[in-house]
């Protein structure tokens, strides 16, 4: 069953040039999605790919400028009133940085049961037990001993895994991880990777998971084994589909050159230089600047995402009969 | 040998509790190589390579060890002559280059006063200079020199740093987490110009940063390091290819593979604090009881580990 849908979303940020002239600047251009009960939604791209606007917009903390963020059968923009309340709570975002985004004044306990109290009347001892419930959820263990620690009491693996327990704290239905062990440290990386998908299973959880690294959205979705994967570049999906068919037979120049730079333990040299150049485009495909293939169409229209093998947006590949 | 580090500790102590940051650090720097030091947060990375341009700050102390650049020892030198020895022989890119520019000066000024502190003043010499280094490190001089540092991407003021680096013809850099600020098209750029500059000018490098894989795509040796000891070293292929400390093998087991089966990896996680014994003792799934102990770094062959495991295999 479809739990969320955002139909043709555009962010659009305004850049003042002058005093009349106003340059237009997409974060997010024309993103289709769909999230189903219990998928994964794996998001690949660098940064200013568009991958944490496109976070904040599934969670509600940006506003789309175009388009429909529909939760549950209710645009959560146009018909705020029904619907805006429980999904604000049905869907939760876990941050990048736990370092700055656990308050450095409050113990464990009060991180917790303060979402907790916001949507619940408990009494002192369901609410103690609920805690330990998610304590023990994300394996910080004894969970007594962990409900009066402070932040800096904890490692940096600990508090991320903090991190989780409180968004998972009002018991969402999808669960947006953006860049989830990005600033953890590496050995500790798989160990949480292994408690957020134990947790998806369990808990039979959506999620979107965002990252730039695809060796590790690989792992993840190794332990999900199932949803979607988008590559995202410049605001825009280039490429969608299973993850291993991208991987193994990527389509879009972009997808591409990502897996081509990705060092692997197996493969240590440096390879070939990939072209670098930041400009903005104005029209056509985003890539052009950067891609080996550009043809003379791709400085005149931008390609759509459509269906070849998978969905992949770009010239080189006509409709798959 | 260019640089020798004996014996390293460095300690911080607040008055209320001493932290032993690096202890007992040795390593042995070839000229013209590139070393790399890994280590995670807490490993004392960072506070190893401000001991040697002397930049740790109270409460922080070196507590004792010597570290030799060409046969001198740097700690013993007065402030005047470390002076003549930073930039020109040691220089150093510090992490998050991205807030290391001053950003009230123009790029040009920033490689002026640099130069300038160092008895280079003509403008028109430093400004060749610099529109060379930053030729080098590909970026367009006409545009940079006159740019803020909020003007330039990520990447570009990595850059600026490294190039920055380079101004006065150092024979060492340190470099802390260049490239771990960048995304992953910025960071292998990043790493082939760094192995460029190292092939080029004949300049050794210290590496340090906390990815194991992305140093070891440039570094010809490895030490690795965990709550400030070393526990291995070696040459990047024989370390990646067989990890002699079972830290060693769980950093290198912690990097999924892009091609080929995926397997679930299962990881020993206690991060409790121990006093004695081996500093890995916590995660460690192969320790026995003689890890209570604090194990000597052994030398096996042409590499050196801190591990009971090798007691016996010892030379």
């Amino acid at each position: 069953m479809t739990l969320m849908q955002l139909k043709n979303v555009s962010v659009i940020f305004e850049d003042r040039e002058g005093i009349l002239r106003k340059k237009r600047f997409y974060a997010l251009k024309d993103i289709s999605l769909n999230i189903n009960e219990g998928d994964l939604i794996t998001v690949i791209g660098e940064s200013g790919a568009g991958k944490t606007t496109l976070g904040r917009i599934i969670v509600g903390l940006q506003k789309p400028t175009k388009g429909n963020v529909i939760y549950k059968g209710y645009d959560i923009w146009k018909e705020k009133r029904k619907m805006y309340s429980t999904y604000r709570r049905e869907v939760q975002l876990i941050p990048q940085d736990p370092y700055s985004t656990l308050p450095f004044n409050k113990a464990v306990e009060e991180i917790l049961s303060a979402p907790i109290l916001r949507w619940e009347k408990l009494s002192k001892n369901e609410l103690k037990e609920r805690m330990i419930r998610l304590l023990q959820l994300v394996k910080l263990i004894p969970p007594e001993d962990f409900l009066t620690k402070y932040p800096h009491q904890l490692s940096g693996g600990q508090k991320q895994r903090l991190n989780i327990a409180r968004s998972l704290a009002v018991n969402p239905k999808l669960v947006v991880a953006d860049e989830p062990v990005t600033m953890v440290d590496a050995s500790l990386r798989i160990g949480i990777l292994n408690t957020l998908a134990e947790i998806k299973n369990k808990l039979g959880l959506s999620m979107v998971f965002i990252t730039h690294d695809i060796p590790i959205a690989r792992y993840f979705y190794h332990l999900i084994n199932r949803g979607t994967t988008i590559v995202m570049f410049a605001g825009r999906i280039v490429e969608e589909g299973d993850l291993e068919e991208i991987l193994s037979e990527p389509l879009h120049p972009y997808t591409k050159d990502l897996i081509k730079i990705t060092p692997s333990i197996d493969n240590l040299h440096i390879e070939e230089e990939v072209k670098i150049n930041y400009s903005r485009v104005e029209k056509g495909c985003p890539y052009r600047l950067r891609c080996p293939f550009a043809m003379p169409i791709c400085s005149q229209n931008e390609p759509s995402l459509e269906q070849y093998t998978h969905k992949v947006a770009c010239y080189l590949y006509g409709k798959k009969q | 040998m260019i640089l020798e580090v004996r014996n390293l500790s460095v300690i911080y102590d607040d008055g209320k509790k001493i932290i032993k940051a690096v202890n007992d650090v040795n390593f042995n720097v070839e000229r013209g190589e590139i070393l790399g030091i890994i280590g995670e947060s807490g490993s004392g990375k960072t506070t190893l390579i401000h001991s040697i341009i002397r930049a740790i700050k109270p409460p922080g102390k070196i507590s004792s060890g010597k570290i030799f650049y060409e046969g001198r020892n740097l700690l013993s030198l007065n402030e005047n002559e470390f002076k003549e020895i930073l930039w020109k022989e040691i220089s150093f890119v510090p992490q998050a280059s991205q807030n290391a520019l001053n950003p009230v000066l123009t790029i040009y000024k920033t490689f002026y006063y640099i130069a300038e502190s160092h008895g280079k003043s003509d403008e028109k010499e430093v400004k060749e200079r610099a529109s060379e280094l930053l030729k080098l490190v590909g970026l367009d001089p006409k545009r940079v020199l006159n740019m803020y540092p909020f003007q330039l991407s990520g990447g570009m003021k990595q850059r600026v740093m490294i190039a920055l680096s380079l101004l006065l013809n150092p024979k060492l850099i340190l470099m802390d987490e260049p490239t771990s600020a960048l995304d992953m098209l910025n960071q292998q750029l990043i790493l082939k110009l760094i192995k460029d500059i190292n092939r080029e000018f004949q300049v050794t490098i210290i590496y340090v940063t906390h990815d194991i894989l992305n140093v070891a795509q440039i570094a010809n040796r490895l030490l690795v390091m965990y709550k400030g000891y070393v526990m291995e070293e070696g040459k990047t292929e024989e370390v990646l290819k067989n990890p002699l400390n079972p830290y060693t093998y769980l950093l290198i087991n912690s990097i999924p593979s892009l091609k080929g089966e995926i397997k679930a990896i299962n990881v020993l996680e206690d991060e409790g604090i121990y006093n004695k014994g081996c500093p890995f003792l916590g995660r460690c799934s192969k320790s026995f009881n003689r890890c209570g102990e604090l194990p000597e770094m052994r030398r096996i062959g042409s590499r050196s580990v801190r591990c009971h495991l090798y007691d016996s295999n010892a030379t």
